[in-house]
């Protein structure tokens, strides 16, 4: 009787436990915020998605995407960047930053092994962000050139045209090559961990006429209804 | 039949816990958070932290609606209340909530760890210190002092421990409730030597060619992963031990997280010449369109200890040809601090050859006799001005603070033919102070201010002076106290005691020191005084308080009666 009333107990108390762990189900699409950035226009010819999208210029036609992200930013002087409590400002004044901005989804890069990234690690980055090399606008034709500056990441060199690269939007499409503005090129560590590298600049025209140091573009899953979280590196000279 | 569906209900209970994959803190105590983000780490599950109101909400864009979540609440520091309901709200449909008074030992009851680094979290940095080397070892922090002892002695007692590190200074209570678990002491007199000892640990057993740096500030996620070694580079002056450290050591990269520390982090760029990457931002969690800024990294900061040195004036003194720079400390906190000054138009340099103390609140006026090549010291015509570059901090091996100005000299002609010597030290151990005895034997009035250097208490070098400066008229002396709290082993361990006393004709400049040493004495009032003061005592209380009521007339009488004085009845 006694173990009766023991079990019964334990019964009891893991139902509503039982209930907590319980598999969720699936859930739909939630709609991110579709404000629109100053931009150029969109011809009539192109699709227009809802919620709100990067263009990217694939071969001869703009297409919109939900798929890429891009960031901006300053990481000269004053900086000032938001967090839950407001904005802090930062002074750069007295450091000087060489070379490239970095952004991955790891917290934790193995910079003593970094170069191009290859084919295992794209195809590993397809899956993490739900991305199909059949896609239009995905990793292998976005990044489809590779020309670009060579690129010093600590004490490596990475040569110039030799990794996957594109070059975004400065107020206007770019050739890709080793002088465009904002270019931007695949790396990764010893650990596959992408690193989208954007080469810097200071005080350039970016998408949307206005300067910045940095401008990159990421990729951003389409199926989550969350973003996904890049951390963003810079070298110090 | 009975211990098996024992086992099953403890494995449903832990469920949430054992199969979430992303665990929210919500508290305001760093210690909460630092204790499950150590946890998240050990048990190899993404852990995020709270940082306030606002953020919770945040806290959930970048975590999909299908991650099991358990969410950590501080029962009394937590941001939001019920926090599961919001995130039900939001869709998530996993979320436990596990409510905890002291996240910090219920964890460590659940972590499973058979090691433990047990600190004092008085000292913040310290636990930033030791969490990489932590993570990476498996091992878990416990913060300890004389209040909990107790419970973490009862911790470690179930779990038999296979390792136990003390690290940094504890209280004596806790040294001595430990020492059962033969523990290994880190404690090599400041943060800086500390954490390098720590990091050399976490070499052993996952050598790095990355360091990641910080200054034990905040917490960030990057500090308590145990990927890298976490090594401290001071505020704004990189301390030498740390550069020396650098230069000797494997790391060829080096991390810097967050920007405050851009200024120190370019001086290891430049001068040491490792590479050096700042993480400095991360994505914009609120949904602003296709193209954001980035944000700040998510930190929790810890609370610190933040010292204030500045410069009171600078003068020339034409009769001794002498420059005294005279220092304040603005906050409560002994500081020890080190000059360079460099004289224009002349260009003339002075310097100090080692840190000098500086008590909390207190002046402190450093006199320089001659240039860093030894020559007389002389101003040029007209105006002078004095360049003041000081590093500063709270030990002389930590000196991690920048102070600068260019100040104005002064000039003034005045000989100072004071003399003062220490003719005897006691420890009273009833009062807890020492008694400096100081004795005028020059032929001024003097001022001075007596201190007892490095004393050693709880195993830690102290340096402490009296709260004022005293008046001495020439001939006379004084017994001046040095408040400074001593246990009996502490008592044992300094057979001798070093005092120096400041002293000087102005009260604003103290420029003269005489220093003496002396073996431990103490005094303490004897036992007989306690037994006489009693006997008063008691005595005062039954001739005042025990008084005897007549019954008849109400009269008051000595306890010693037995007729009333008045009415003569039986008492």
């Amino acid at each position: 009787m006694k173990n009766m009333k023991l079990w019964l107990l334990m019964i009891l108390l893991a139902v509503p436990l039982l209930m907590a762990t319980a598999e969720a189900a699936p859930q739909g699409l939630n709609t991110t915020s579709n404000t629109t950035v100053s931009g150029p226009t969109i011809p009539d010819y192109t699709r227009q998605d809802a919620g709100g999208t990067i263009t990217t210029l694939l071969v001869n036609q703009s297409q919109q995407t939900e798929a890429w992200k891009g960031y901006v930013g300053n990481v000269t002087g004053k900086v000032a960047l938001r967090d839950s409590s407001g904005y802090t400002i930062y002074d750069w004044n007295f450091a000087s930053i060489a070379g490239e901005i970095y952004a991955s989804r790891t917290n934790s890069i193995t910079w003593t092994a970094v170069n191009c990234t290859n084919h295992t690690t794209i195809t590993s980055e397809y899956s993490a962000v739900n991305m199909a090399d059949s896609d239009v606008d995905s990793i292998n034709k976005t990044f489809n050139a590779t020309k670009h500056a060579s690129i010093t990441v600590g004490s490596l060199t990475v040569e110039n045209d030799t990794c996957a690269s594109t070059a975004t939007y400065n107020g206007t499409a770019q050739n890709v090559n080793s002088t465009a503005r904002f270019q931007e090129v695949l790396l990764k560590d010893t650990g596959s961990n992408m690193i989208y590298t954007t080469i810097l600049e200071q005080d350039k025209i970016g998408y949307n006429t206005f300067t910045y140091d940095f401008q990159l573009i990421v990729p951003d899953s389409d199926a989550a209804a969350t973003d996904t979280t890049y951390y963003f590196f810079a070298e110090l000279t | 039949m009975k211990h098996k569906w024992s086992v099953l209900f403890l494995v449903l209970f832990l469920a949430p816990i054992v199969y979430a994959d992303q665990y929210i803190v919500n508290s305001a105590d760093w210690r909460d958070v630092y204790s499950a983000m150590l946890y998240g780490s050990l048990q190899n599950v993404k852990t995020d932290f709270i940082t306030s109101a606002n953020h919770a909400p945040v806290l959930l864009n970048n975590i999909p609606l299908d991650t099991p979540i358990t969410i950590f609440t501080s029962r009394s520091s937590q941001y939001v209340s019920s926090y599961r309901n919001l995130a039900l709200s939001r869709g998530y449909q996993n979320v436990t909530e596990l409510t905890y008074a002291t996240m910090n030992l219920d964890l460590a009851e659940l972590s499973g760890a058979d090691k433990f680094i047990v600190l004092d979290d008085s000292y913040g940095y310290n636990a930033i210190a030791v969490a990489s080397y932590a993570a990476k070892s498996g091992s878990y922090v416990l913060f300890a002092d004389a209040g909990n002892i107790a419970s973490v002695d009862a911790l470690l007692n179930d779990r038999n421990p296979s390792s136990v590190i003390i690290y940094g200074q504890v209280d004596r209570e806790v040294k001595d409730t430990l020492a059962k678990y033969a523990p290994e002491t880190i404690n090599d007199g400041n943060r800086f030597e500390n954490n390098m000892a720590i990091v050399d640990k976490y070499q052993q057993i996952a050598p790095s060619q990355q360091v990641v740096l910080t200054n034990g500030e905040f917490i960030e996620q990057s500090l308590i992963s145990g990927d890298d070694p976490v090594l401290f580079i001071g505020k704004t002056n990189v301390p030498d031990e740390v550069r020396k450290y650098i230069n000797q050591s494997d790391f060829d990269v080096a991390i810097l997280i967050g920007n405050e520390l851009v200024q120190s982090a370019v001086t290891i760029r430049r001068q040491i010449g490792i590479s050096v990457f700042v993480k400095f931002a991360r994505g914009s969690r609120t949904p602003e369109g296709p193209i954001a800024q980035v944000e700040d990294l998510d930190r929790f900061p810890m609370p610190g200890y933040f010292l204030n040195l500045t410069y009171d004036n600078v003068v020339y003194n034409s009769a001794t040809k002498t420059l005294e720079v005279t220092y304040k400390n603005n906050v409560d906190l002994a500081t020890y601090f080190q000059d360079t000054v460099t004289i224009l138009p002349l260009n003339q340099t002075v310097g100090d050859a080692e840190p000098v103390f500086i008590d909390g609140n207190d002046f402190k006026t450093v006199i320089y006799t001659k240039t860093t090549d030894d020559q007389d010291i002389s101003l040029a015509e007209g105006e002078n001005t004095a360049r003041l570059f000081t590093i500063y901090g709270e030990s002389p091996q930590s000196l991690e603070n920048i102070v600068q100005a260019e100040l104005p000299i002064q000039r003034i002609t005045v000989l100072d033919d004071s003399a003062i010597e220490i003719t005897d030290l006691v420890y009273d151990t009833t009062k807890a102070r020492f008694y400096v005895t100081l004795e005028n034997t020059g032929s001024v009035d003097a001022y001075a201010k007596p201190e007892v250097v490095d004393v050693l208490v709880n195993d830690q070098l102290t340096t402490k002076s009296a709260d004022a400066v005293v008046f001495l008229k020439h001939g006379e002396n004084a017994k001046v106290p040095v408040k400074l709290k001593l246990s009996s082993v502490d008592i044992e361990d300094n057979a001798n005691i070093k005092a120096r006393a400041y002293y000087g004709v102005r009260e604003n400049s103290l420029i003269k020191i005489v220093v003496a040493d002396f073996a431990m004495a103490t005094v303490s009032m004897a036992m007989v005084y306690y037994v006489i003061i009693a006997v008063v005592v008691c005595t005062l209380l039954l001739l005042i308080v025990f008084r005897k009521k007549c019954r008849m007339c109400r009269q008051k009488n000595m306890f010693y009666r037995k007729h009333c004085k008045k009415c003569k009845a039986k008492l």
